[in-house]
């Protein structure tokens, strides 16, 4: 009866909702694991479009987990693989309150070292990392859109860590 | 506790009130902190949901009108039964094809149902079925297209001068007129044309050039070339290798004096016209003029 229909991702009410649920972590995904250059909004869409034709297939219970296959197999779009550096995010300067010039250099040299240390993250380890400490994801959360245990999470996220700490050991 | 134990119980916030407090006096403490601070210049740039999903909208409509079976109870049933056959007519009988286009200079990544991937490369077309993929996977192709196909049943490419079939590869295929060649990157491909069929493995490819038939390995077609922004050949006939060249870069060459069946190995670039010419000319010991943004004369002795 009705209630099914609209549990049904065909609806465009109940699509558009999981569209405002899962949209932004899915994105944050594919920025963290590909980086800007795989125009991490518009594969988002392919996601969910394929999600759309889809839509009489996959149960909502299924949708996170195929919106998120999805977007990890489209990883042959990045073209060279050493393309997948993320491009360097200009900070906000004018929060930041006038220093030195030596402190100011060694900034700049502490962020180029740690943007160098993260390209040399693993894809996995990089999108696990980032997503729990710069987007404030959950271990569990992580783990449910990755499809692997909440321990493996954690795991990564302390290798990264290790990782990351080994490469910018002289600052 | 080491100072690695620290730094996991921190991070999955299972340390003591007491643990946590000697943690933060620690030199590792304050690099993490310092780390944590300017990591968050790599934050994700901003999303707007609605935005996006405005964007979305117009994209969803032809799947939103498929079958919309209304169940009122039984008064309603036989206009169901009636709206449900023309439903599955259209469904079952019309084919109902999706189709890809790119234009010169354009290249485009298709995720297909199975999440199977096609780059269709420039000036080509890709239709297929969609509403009976799982039945039945296959494609037909005008031009060129690369294939990172799913495991799973058979896949068909059709094109007008052969047919490929394959369970779970990557392989290039390109039909050009006058030119068809399959390439195998990995796996297994079998091709049908002209009544003859090969099976390849991966760094072979098949070729019908005009009816002429071969199947070759060559190391110029050792890694997907449409993945690289490139176009390889492995001793193609000139005149196909120019035709490529005006289909990324939408101009015309003129040939003057040149003998278009010369054989012509390597690859060019998309992205640097003036390269791109070089590589071609150079090797077979032509000259070129760019006469302007239209028009290239390419010249032999």
């Amino acid at each position: 009866m009705s209630t099914e229909e609209e549990a049904d991702l065909c609806n465009e009410k109940r699509f558009e909702q999981l569209f405002n649920t899962v949209s932004r972590d899915l994105y944050r995904f594919i920025y963290h694991k590909f980086g800007t250059d795989s125009n991490p909004a518009d594969l988002v869409q392919e996601a969910f479009l394929k999600l759309w034709q889809n839509c009489r297939k996959v149960t909502p219970e299924k949708a996170r987990s195929f919106l998120f296959t999805v977007a990890n197999n489209a990883r042959l779009n990045q073209i060279a693989r050493d393309k997948t550096a993320m491009k360097y995010a200009e900070s906000d300067q004018r929060n930041v309150e006038i220093e030195t010039p030596q402190f100011q250099m060694e900034h700049d040299e502490y962020s180029l070292q740690l943007k160098e240390a993260l390209k040399s993250l693993s894809e996995d380890q990089r999108v696990t990392f980032m997503l729990n400490r710069v987007e404030g994801k959950k271990h569990q959360e992580i783990a449910d859109m990755l499809g692997i245990s909440r321990k493996a999470v954690e795991k990564r996220i302390y290798t990264a860590l290790a990782i990351l700490r080994e490469k910018i050991k002289g600052f | 506790m080491t100072e690695e134990d620290y730094i996991k119980k921190w991070l999955t916030d299972t340390l003591s009130e007491a643990e946590k407090e000697e943690f933060s006096q620690t030199e590792a403490y304050s690099s993490i902190q310092r780390m944590d601070r300017e990591l968050q210049k790599f934050k994700a740039p901003a999303y707007d949901e609605t935005l996006e999903f405005d964007r979305l909208r117009s994209r969803l409509r032809p799947a939103g009108r498929q079958v919309r079976v209304n169940w009122v109870p039984w008064l309603a049933g036989a206009a169901a039964a009636i709206t449900l056959l023309v439903v599955s007519y259209f469904l079952f009988l019309v084919p109902e094809y999706s189709s890809y286009t790119t234009g010169i200079a354009g290249k485009r990544t298709i995720v297909l149902p199975d999440s199977s991937l096609v780059i269709l490369a420039a000036k080509s077309e890709l239709r297929l079925k969609e509403d009976s993929w799982d039945n039945d996977r296959f494609v037909e192709l005008t031009g060129e297209a690369l294939f990172q196909v799913a495991r799973g049943s058979d896949f068909h490419v059709y094109t007008e001068t052969g047919t490929v079939s394959v369970l779970g590869t990557e392989f290039n295929v390109r039909d050009r007129t006058g030119f068809y060649e399959v390439i195998c990157y990995e796996g297994k491909v079998a091709v049908k044309s002209g009544g003859v069929t090969e099976s390849l493995t991966p760094g072979r490819f098949f070729r019908a050039v005009n009816g002429d038939i071969t199947t070759e390995s060559s190391e110029y077609y050792n890694y997907p070339h449409l993945l690289t922004n490139e176009s390889a050949f492995s001793s193609v006939p000139v005149r196909e290798v120019i035709a490529e060249f005006e289909r990324h870069y939408d101009v015309k060459v003129i040939p003057e004096n040149i003998d278009l069946t010369v054989r012509f190995t390597g690859r060019f670039g998309h992205d640097n016209l003036d390269l791109a010419i070089q590589t071609i000319s150079v090797p077979l010991g032509l000259q070129y003029r760019i006469i302007n943004d239209e028009r290239i004369i390419l010249t032999g002795e």
